[in-house]
């Protein structure tokens, strides 16, 4: 009886499996794309972080069609050496973000929501 | 916090001649056009700028059990008016690819555990009308 349950559930978590890292990951870069912005000197720049989804892949933008230069303060030009803040945000959030999309595809396989 | 790394990167680019032969006239007072941070007023081109781009210490058992880094390690080059600052950094890129992915490094005081080119960095930039060319990578270093 229990086998019969389980498998069950499984065409369902599958089908959930997806939104539920998309979900998890979107938390994730959100919280990333906040400690960014508190590590920038710029309230223009830090203002532009933000996150976006295409073909289900999350990325953390740190610019907007104003405000071109997040790349040159984030790797540094020939006049201004780098001030890094969006990768010191991501490695300080990369363990916990892992564990969370982690702990967000368990309690999908535990419960099934 | 950066003294031993810095001076173990250094060092091993300072040291390897393929490397130094891609790089312009070192400015006066340096020995080599490798520069932390940022390169001096007047340095001549091409040449190669590392800084850190994350330090994060790990921790097991109440110890610290290894420290994780981010290195930026990368070439700039100058448009000279025939268009070769491309390939002279892409070539500085690669030799620092060779030279450091699984390279061996030597930090005072502590020991290296992993060193490898992680992502690229490639992007063009123009100030007062001139255009420069930076590519090189983020290299991770983790050391105990």
């Amino acid at each position: 009886v229990r086998l019969a349950s389980v498998k069950s559930r499984v065409p369902q978590i599958a089908s959930r499996m997806d939104d539920a890292a998309e979900e998890a990951a979107l938390e994730a870069a959100e919280e990333i794309a906040a400690d960014a912005a508190s590590r920038t000197w710029s309230d223009r720049l830090a203002e532009a972080i933000h996150v976006e989804v295409h073909d289900g892949k999350v990325f953390i933008v740190a610019g907007n069609g104003d405000v071109f230069w997040g790349n040159f303060e984030e790797h540094g030009t020939t006049n201004a050496p780098a001030h890094p803040f969006l990768i010191p945000a991501a490695e300080a959030h990369r363990l916990g973000a892992g564990t969370g999309i982690a702990r967000r595809l368990k309690r999908l396989a535990d419960t099934g929501r | 916090m950066s003294v031993a790394t810095r001076r173990a990167l250094y060092g091993k680019m300072a040291g390897d001649a393929t490397l130094t032969g891609l790089l312009g006239t070192p400015k006066s007072g340096y020995s080599q056009a490798i520069y932390y941070e940022r390169a001096p007023s007047g340095a001549a081109f091409p040449y190669i700028v590392f800084s850190k781009q994350a330090g994060t210490p790990r921790y097991a058992m109440s110890a610290r059990a290894y420290d994780d880094d981010v290195w930026q390690i990368k070439a700039v080059g100058k448009d000279d008016g025939v268009d070769l600052s491309a390939d002279k950094v892409d070539n500085i890129a690669s030799r620092l690819d060779a030279l450091l992915t699984d390279g061996t490094i030597s930090i005072s005081g502590r020991t290296q555990l992993y060193l490898r080119r992680e992502s690229d960095i490639d992007y063009a930039e123009t100030a007062d009308g001139v255009n420069y060319r930076h590519a090189g990578s983020l290299f991770r270093l983790i050391y105990e």
